[in-house]
């Protein structure tokens, strides 16, 4: 992660998907867009209705640590704007799965990535029903396949013959 | 045959490309991708690995079209190689190894070796010893080569390098020696040109036409050279002698450069990269003499460097001229004088070829060097219309004679045994006062008596042997003028001439007078 006098870690936490890191991009640029449009009391509210609840707090106990009031819109900007190069510097691990996994599903997987890789970590998820069960996972270039196909081929390769005969035995 | 899939599991790495300009690709992921390494994309292009950033690879794609952003590539664990083998011989190819015309089958060779590997050392290489016929009587007499020398051929475009360069590989494919012909992103008619001209002079069994054209992608023509150079290579590596021409280098960086350039590499002098020089000389460095268990097998390599308006002082010219040993120039002044071909033998360099020669050869290329420097002062100081004595006028006639027989039409290759012998007869005065046309029939009738006669060839060899100067050569055929010249029909040799004229002997009488006169 780069240095930044500010500290997104708590924020971060909340950032599981490379979909939910765009969308959180794009809002930034909206509130960033808003801060010389509207009444000061009004930002507040702004960036409430577009983040999600845990994000909206967690930046307003940020920017309570680090003292940045709503009157001065160029430290906010700076603040959003680092926030912003942050976010576009994640890690992404490319994760494909045969399902969609559920929403609590997501945030354990993220929360694994995030302890073995670092909290800038993004899941970037492929859903793939070819590959029948397992990941396939990429990871900084790496590639492990543990996909239950590519399993099923190397059994299927090694013991083609036997495997044959058993399914002629059957008559299937 | 391996699949995409194949190495993705085998490798266990994976990139994908984030940008991607003509025939570069910048791909992040492959940790632990090498240098030099070939890429496989999942859409079937190769590639092969050409620099390594923090962030991302460089890799040299073997595509026209550009890959697409996205594109998944992976590690082949494998550097660029070339089919090699006998089975290439009397076939147009291209650098990968594939025959240029898709439509004939072919059976390639089942050994490869590496397009690109590290030069071999001082150890394993053997100083030049034996000489390198060209056929051509100016670059034999005055510019002569040795087997395994790098020798450039630079020029003004339509200055007739390739005409020499086609002169020199039918007399060596003749004599049995390989010969490599690297066409480097030239036109597909220059290469059905060159095709034709071996088939006709029966040559084409002995040579291999390894060829890209323009329009192939930059990474093809960028690898030509070292293809061919790895082709060079093996039938080195058999104990073979092989001819190598490059044509031509200067195309050769500029596509470099376009690659350079496109790479965001930092530009440098005339936008070239900063390592175009250490591109070349890694190139031409793994060409020349080197030991075999059989004794020697050479690597002769003759690149070929463009010239614009004769400024030999270029980038890429200079820089070639300073990793060969020496360099062959065609001059478009002689050439626009008439002569064939048009090489400056004042500007030519051979810093090999000498000690090649034996004495007799040594001593005429002496002779003839000191003969054409001082025609050219003659020739200089006729000009401001002096009054020309008897010595000068002799020598200004013996020198349109000397540069008569050095003019030698493409389609004329003349043995070395019989350029000395043609030269001394020259020398000799037997063609004195005649017409330059008369004279050149004459030779033209020796040189076909020559090779439709074994016995005359063996007779001319015998009496050279016998020689160690030009001197004691023309001593020797003193006597057998007469001789000769009724045994060749020569109809318009002057026998009355004889022995009396010579430049040479001229010049050697007065200075015996002189001693005399002293004494």
């Amino acid at each position: 992660m780069p240095d930044t006098p500010y500290s997104f870690d708590h924020l971060l936490l909340h950032v599981r998907t490379k979909v939910e890191a765009d969308s959180l991009l794009a809002k930034i640029d909206e509130v960033i867009s808003s801060l010389y449009q509207l009444h000061q009391s009004n930002l507040s509210e702004i960036i409430r209705s577009r983040l999600p609840s845990e994000l909206a707090e967690s930046m307003f106990a940020e920017l309570r640590t680090q003292n940045l009031s709503y009157e001065h819109p160029e430290e906010l900007k700076a603040y959003l704007q680092t926030l912003k190069g942050v976010l576009q510097n994640m890690h992404t691990v490319i994760l494909t799965v045969s399902f969609s996994p559920s929403d609590e599903g997501i945030s354990a997987i993220s929360q694994k990535a995030k302890l073995l890789f670092g909290l800038d970590t993004l899941i970037e998820l492929h859903i793939q029903e070819s590959i029948v069960g397992g990941a396939i996972i990429v990871q900084n270039g790496k590639f492990h396949d543990h996909s239950l196909q590519t399993k099923l081929d190397k059994v299927f390769q090694t013991n083609a013959q036997e495997i044959m005969s058993i399914l002629k035995e059957d008559n299937i | 045959m391996i699949t995409f899939n194949d190495y993705l599991t085998g490798m266990k790495e994976v990139g994908f490309v984030e940008e991607s300009v003509s025939s570069l690709a910048y791909a992040t992921g492959l940790p632990s991708v090498k240098i030099n390494e070939i890429v496989l994309f999942e859409s079937g292009e190769v590639g092969y690995v050409t620099g390594l950033k923090p962030d991302y690879v460089e890799i040299l794609v073997f595509a026209k079209i550009p890959i697409r952003l996205g594109t998944r590539c992976v590690r082949t664990g494998q550097i660029l190689q070339i089919p090699v083998g006998q089975e290439y011989l009397g076939k147009v190819i291209d650098p990968f190894g594939n025959m240029l015309d898709r439509m004939k089958t072919f059976q390639k060779p089942a050994a490869y070796l590496p397009i690109d590997t590290i030069p071999k050392g001082i150890e394993s290489r053997k100083k030049i010893t034996l000489p390198f016929e060209t056929g051509v009587s100016l670059v034999d007499m005055l510019v002569p080569l040795g087997r395994g020398q790098r020798e450039l051929v630079l020029g003004d475009r339509k200055t007739g390098k390739t005409n020499f360069l086609f002169q020199t590989m039918i007399h060596q494919a003749k004599k049995g020696m390989i010969c490599i012909y690297a066409v480097i992103g030239k036109k597909k008619f220059d290469i059905k040109q060159a095709e034709e001209v071996f088939e006709k002079a029966g040559i084409m069994k002995q040579t291999i036409i390894l060829a890209s054209i323009a329009d192939d992608p930059l990474s093809t023509i960028y690898i030509t050279p070292f293809s061919a150079m790895a082709l060079a290579e093996h039938f080195r590596n058999e104990g073979k002698d092989v001819l190598l021409i490059l044509d031509d280098l200067t195309n050769h960086a500029k596509f470099y450069r376009e690659i350079g350039l496109l790479g965001k590499r930092f530009p440098g002098r005339n936008a070239y990269p900063a390592d175009i020089f250490f591109t070349h000389a890694r190139l031409l460095e793994r060409a020349g003499n080197f030991s075999h268990e059989n004794g020697e097998a050479s690597i002769t390599c003759l690149p070929v460097v463009e010239t614009v308006q004769g400024d030999i002082a270029g980038y890429i010219q200079t820089n070639i001229m300073s990793m060969t040993d020496g360099h062959i120039y065609f001059d478009t002044e002689m050439f626009s004088k008439g002569r064939r071909p048009a090489i400056n033998p004042f500007l030519s360099v051979t810093r090999v070829g000498r000690q090649t020669q034996n004495d007799l050869r040594r001593s005429m290329n002496r002779e003839v060097t000191s003969f054409l420097t001082l025609l050219e002062k003659m020739e200089n100081f006729s000009h401001f219309g002096a009054e020309a004595s008897f010595s000068i006028k002799d020598t200004l006639a013996t020198g349109e004679q000397v540069i008569a027989y050095f003019n030698q039409t493409s389609d004329v290759v003349i043995d070395p045994e019989l350029q000395i012998f043609i030269f001394t007869l020259l020398w000799y005065g037997v063609w004195k006062g005649e017409y330059l046309p008369d004279m050149k029939g004459d030779i033209g009738k020796i040189i076909a008596l020559y090779r439709a006669d074994p016995k005359l060839r063996d007779e001319v060899k015998g009496l050279i042997e016998q020689a160690t100067s030009l001197n004691d050569f023309m001593n020797i055929l003193r006597g057998r003028v007469a001789e000769i010249v009724t045994r060749l029909k020569l109809e318009h040799a002057n026998m009355k001439m004889v022995s009396l004229s010579s430049p040479t002997i001229a010049k050697q009488s007065k200075t015996d007078q002189k001693v005399a006169s002293s004494k």
